[in-house]
């Protein structure tokens, strides 16, 4: 029970419980409605060549509303409290919401309806709830002086986030005014930029905090995350650089500057998870290290692709995509989200009712296990049937993936729900007012 | 700490007059150092001192309840120490000027790494300097040589032993009111991964004391799980303290 003791401001390193439930949320239903529509347009998936449509409008589906909204609810939450610094203020950060879901819904309808004005329109508003995001994130993390590499890795995804934005604002405006002079190039740096840049040093820097954090083990640190840091930040630069300047060798070298870091930073990981004083580690681990697997998976296609050793259009490009982004990206946030969900209840029920329950409590096993068998063997499948081709089995696997999601729905939904009851017997028992 | 109560040197100067100018010097300098430090230097008990601090007892050396300067036994370590290879500071010329010798003994540090220890004088035991070289991986002891004069070894231990354990960055130590672990200055997730560790090491009696400069959000549910309590303790505006104690079982 809390004393009357000045805790100098740190007890405000909570967002109000509304805010990051708002962003998971949305993200938990995007996350059903991308497989689904994988599961549509299963028949464009293999010969997918860029531009408009359903596969576009499925991706940014995945990538707006399902991984960046994660993202924005993790890190506005999760980095106060990890660097130290106090909360962003609420307004701000149900602006960000707002203003990126709404130009996220507008984008993704505008791009599965080759509406020009609507995908214009949807660029602009989530365009401006992501520079809105950037700015609030880049004052969490201005003052900030440990830890270290969270804090090298979540400015380089600021800067990532920015160009990313810029390159996404300019093929939305492409699209009705035909002004850049290849869309392909632009577009695959902005693809490049958004998941490597972005997403990807987002979520290497808050391994650094959640992964320790979930295995109790002490953070990989020194010269060797330095290192990881440093090439993976030279690996998505040349990357961008090759791809906005079409040269196969640079983004060749890219890719392999990337499994070079990437591969240093899942050595540094998995030695912090080897030597962890957590005698058995939690389930969402299978999770995590399959995404780490995919993580290099994804980038040894992508330097085949640049190598010119497979297709690099059609099938080799989505398996990349598919790899990338529901492989990598998606079974990292998935894992991530199955522990601090439930983590970040507890630690609302502590501020709100004196006491945390624990999270364990809050768990139910059986759909966190439906998720886990249905997220795998979606991955399995979908990816077998882009590398043969099968749109039918394509369809199946982004099937199966619906109904991993719809578990994880309802493990989110059975957290919120034991929450709720939680606190309602706290103020019950203590007489207050719910 | 000695550095908010502007008062206390005054006071302290009829208790150890040439101790008192010292301690002013260095709690200007310093400002990690305690009452506990003047009394450990002055040889006198913490609870003499701060009722001089205080006016609740008169400005003179109290004739009864002289502490020992160092009730340890000296460490196994010591006899093996090599004293005369490892490097040396005096810090009592920079106390005496008020000047800070944190950086300078933070760089003989640095060569004590490789040299297997160093040694510092000092016109006080500096717990607060003891705690962070024992965060860097020395272990350390101090011994009252003469009036205003200590001297601290300070042993570089093994690797293995300095970093395989995540606790090893957090100082822990066994006081009346409960084993405290002191995980101030420690980036996330340590100071969650130090405090959970001792918990479930075993090596308490169900309380635990934790210094800590913020509040330990991520700690909270963790406790939960282990069916752990806390409260909070009053503390400086410099540090959160807060009792965990075992819930029943």
């Amino acid at each position: 029970m809390p004393g009357a003791v000045d805790l100098g401001g740190a007890s405000q390193r909570l967002l109000p419980e509304h805010i990051p439930l708002r962003f998971f949320g949305a993200a938990i239903v995007a996350h059903i409605i991308a497989w689904l529509g994988l599961a549509l347009c299963a028949d464009q998936v293999a010969d997918f060549a860029g531009g408009p449509g359903p596969v576009v409008a499925t991706v940014h589906v995945l990538t707006l509303g399902v991984l960046v909204l994660t993202a924005m609810g993790a890190s506005l939450q999760m980095l106060p409290v990890a660097l130290g610094q106090p909360i962003p203020p609420a307004r701000g950060c149900t602006a960000v919401f707002w203003l990126t879901l709404a130009g996220a819904a507008g984008l993704i309808g505008g791009v599965a309806t080759f509406s020009r004005p609507a995908i214009m329109g949807g660029a602009a508003a989530a365009g401006s709830g992501l520079m809105a995001y950037a700015v609030i994130l880049r004052g969490i993390v201005r003052k900030a002086r440990q830890p270290r590499a969270v804090l090298l890795h979540v400015r380089a995804a600021l800067v990532a986030l920015v160009l990313a934005v810029a390159l996404a604002l300019l093929l939305s405006f492409d699209d009705a005014a035909f002004i850049l002079p290849d869309h392909g190039r632009i577009a695959g740096a902005h693809l490049l930029l958004a998941a490597f840049g972005f997403m990807g040093m987002l979520a290497l820097g808050l391994s650094y905090v959640l992964i320790p954090m979930f295995a109790m083990g002490e953070a990989p640190g020194g010269w060797p995350a330095d290192l990881s840091f440093a090439i993976a930040v030279a690996a998505v630069a040349a990357g961008a650089c090759g791809a906005l300047v079409g040269q196969r060798w640079i983004i060749a070298a890219a890719a392999v500057g990337g499994l070079a870091g990437c591969g240093l930073h899942v050595g540094l990981m998995a030695r912090a998870v080897a030597r962890r004083m957590r005698r058995k580690l939690g389930r969402e681990f299978v999770l995590i290290r399959a995404s780490w697997a995919l993580l290099l998976a994804a980038l040894a296609l992508g330097l085949g692709l640049a190598l010119e050793l497979l297709p690099s259009t059609g099938t080799g490009t989505a398996l990349f995509g598919f790899l990338l982004v529901f492989g990598w990206l998606l079974t990292l946030l998935t894992g991530v989200l199955q522990r601090i969900l439930p983590f970040l209840a507890s630690m609302h029920t502590a501020r709100s009712s004196g006491r945390a329950i624990a999270p364990t409590k809050l768990i139910h096993d059986l759909p966190l296990t439906l998720h886990r068998y249905c997220h795998l063997a979606a991955l399995a499948l979908v990816a077998s049937g882009i590398a043969l081709d099968v749109p039918g089995v394509i369809a199946t696997g982004a099937a199966v993936g619906v109904g991993g999601a719809i578990a994880f729905a309802w493990f989110a939904g059975t957290v919120l729900h034991r929450t709720r009851a939680h606190l309602l017997a706290s103020a019950v028992r203590q007489g207050g007012r719910v | 700490m000695l550095a908010a109560i502007p008062a206390a040197a005054g006071r302290l100067r009829a208790l150890d007059p040439a101790l008192a100018e010292n301690a002013g010097n260095a709690a200007a300098a310093v400002p990690g150092l305690t009452v506990r430090d003047f009394a450990s230097a002055a040889g006198l008990p913490v609870a003499a001192v701060l009722a001089v601090i205080t006016g609740e007892a008169p400005a003179a050396r109290p004739a009864v309840g002289i502490a020992k300067p160092e009730d340890d036994a000296p460490p196994d370590w010591l006899e093996r120490f090599p004293e005369s290879a490892v490097p040396a500071i005096d810090v009592r010329p920079w106390l005496a000027a008020g000047r800070d010798p944190f950086a300078a003994v933070m760089a003989v540090a640095e060569k004590g790494i490789e040299a297997g220890g160093l040694v510092i004088d000092a016109p006080f035991d500096p717990r607060p300097l003891r705690l962070v070289l024992e965060r860097r991986g020395f272990a350390t002891f101090a011994r009252r040589l003469a009036a205003q004069h200590w001297r601290i070894w300070c042993c570089r231990r093994p690797a293995a032993d300095a970093t395989a354990s995540p606790a090893s960055g957090a100082a822990i130590w066994h006081d009346a009111d409960g084993v405290h672990i002191d995980v101030r200055g420690l980036p996330a997730p340590a100071p969650m991964v130090a405090i959970l560790q001792l918990i479930d090491c075993g090596a308490h009696d169900g309380v635990i004391v934790v210094h800590h400069y913020r509040e330990p959000t991520f700690l909270f549910p963790e406790l939960a799980e282990r069916n752990w309590d806390h409260v909070y303790l009053d503390a400086g505006p410099a540090e959160l303290r807060l009792k965990l104690t075992r819930g029943p079982r």
